[in-house]
């Protein structure tokens, strides 16, 4: 046959294609981790910082077996005290700003599909975005802690993961929540060891695993990226985690997060101050809006995080 | 050296919010502080680094980079696998 009519030839009547009223999310990490801070709320006070208080302890120091406390306070009957000064420092929690702005013109929203709107697709997705920013932020305090273990270009270890843990323990926290935030490359290195073989085994090997607990979530951290626990502790996973090292390195962290025992024990590692929360605004009907014929839209906040407690917490610094 | 802080560099190569510091463990981070502690001698206060710290120097920054130069070149960077006909992985 021939000279059928087709697509070709009635292509002013056919559609190549037609957008179909969905988005496919772009796949993205999601802030989840800044919810270990203690937060300090400095809204509608006079001020974009929060000054925390923290005791100095005048007797000793962790781990000093007894220096601080074996003659220092031994008195003799009749014999008078003298006096110990006691001081505190400060930790400085300073806001910093954050805003995403987005102007759309009227002629999307008049030409875009009608199944989809638009406004919100965009306006939705400023909030995680800004979140991500906020923990980028705060990933980026694991690696100013004092503490550390693992070497620069060698892969975590069991040991790494253990003496991050222990470190604490050592250094007098008391804590009924750790959390371990690795880089994505450790946890591969992690599950990687986990299903290493070797020819030797540990003399105790029931004892030796019972000791490592390594309990894989169900889903191995699809849903929420807690992978598993280790030592009783959530493991969690991230793509945000900081460099070390020039690049040669990843920065994870085994930290106190806050709980209401944390708290209370001077625990918690890091704090979060909130000034402004986040506040979404759009505007179509300004000089600057009705002149580009658009809708502006604006998320901003006010927040700061800052190292509560070095030695509640232990930088894990090992191989990128 | 509070003063010629060198600004550091995210992995995409633009500046990343801190500046370069060296923990007491001797690796190169990024920081915007770096810990303090408070002494207090008699009536007057002041804060210096906690022990260990400092902000780096541009001598930390090369040899940092020297570091992970080299590792580059002994340890290819993980995860890259691919086919016989696979170019430059």
């Amino acid at each position: 046959m021939a000279a059928e009519s087709t697509t070709t030839s009635l292509d002013d009547l056919t559609h190549s294609s037609l957008v179909q009223p969905v988005l496919i999310k772009a796949l993205s990490a999601r802030a989840r981790l800044i919810a270990f801070c203690r937060q300090f709320n400095i809204i509608a006070q006079a001020t974009n910082a929060a000054k925390i208080p923290v005791q100095t302890s005048y007797w000793g120091s962790a781990n000093d077996d007894g220096a601080g406390v074996d003659t220092e306070f031994n008195a003799s009957e009749g014999t008078a005290l003298g006096n110990t000064q006691v001081s505190t420092s400060s930790i400085t929690c300073t806001a910093a700003e954050y805003g995403v702005q987005i102007t759309v013109t009227d002629n999307v929203g008049e030409d875009s599909v009608s199944g989809i709107d638009i406004f919100n697709v965009i306006g939705n997705t400023m909030l995680p975005v800004m979140m991500l920013a906020w923990e980028d932020d705060y990933l980026a305090l694991l690696a100013s802690l004092s503490n550390t273990v693992g070497s620069s270009g060698v892969d975590l270890t069991v040991a790494n993961l253990i003496a991050a843990q222990t470190g604490l323990r050592v250094r007098e926290t008391e804590a009924d929540r750790l959390e371990f935030i690795l880089d994505n490359q450790q946890a591969s290195d992690f599950e990687g060891l986990m299903v290493a073989t070797s020819t030797s085994m540990a003399v105790y090997a029931m004892a030796a695993d019972r000791a490592i607990n390594w309990q894989p979530t169900a889903d191995n951290g699809m849903t929420n990226r807690v992978v598993a626990g280790f030592r009783g502790s959530p493991v969690n996973v991230t793509g945000l985690t900081d460099t070390a090292n020039a690049g040669a390195d990843v920065v994870g962290a085994c930290i106190c997060p806050s709980t209401a025992f944390n708290d209370s024990s001077g625990a918690t590692t890091h704090a979060m101050a909130v000034k402004r929360l986040p506040r979404f605004r759009t505007d179509n009907s300004s000089a600057i809006a009705i002149g580009g014929r658009g809708t502006i839209m604006v998320l901003d906040s006010r927040v700061g995080f800052a190292e509560l407690q070095d030695g509640s917490g232990t930088a894990i610094i090992t191989d990128a | 050296m509070e003063d010629n802080k060198i600004l550091a560099l995210g992995p995409d190569g633009k500046p990343c919010g801190g500046w370069y510091a060296v923990n007491p463990s001797g690796h190169l981070i990024a920081a915007k502080t770096i810990p303090m502690r408070k002494i207090v001698d008699g009536n007057v206060a002041r804060y210096v680094p906690k022990d260990g710290w400092r902000w780096a120097s541009a001598e930390d920054v090369g040899a940092a980079r020297d570091h992970a130069s080299k590792l580059d070149k002994a340890d290819p960077p993980k995860a890259k696998v691919g086919g016989p006909l696979k170019k430059g992985g």
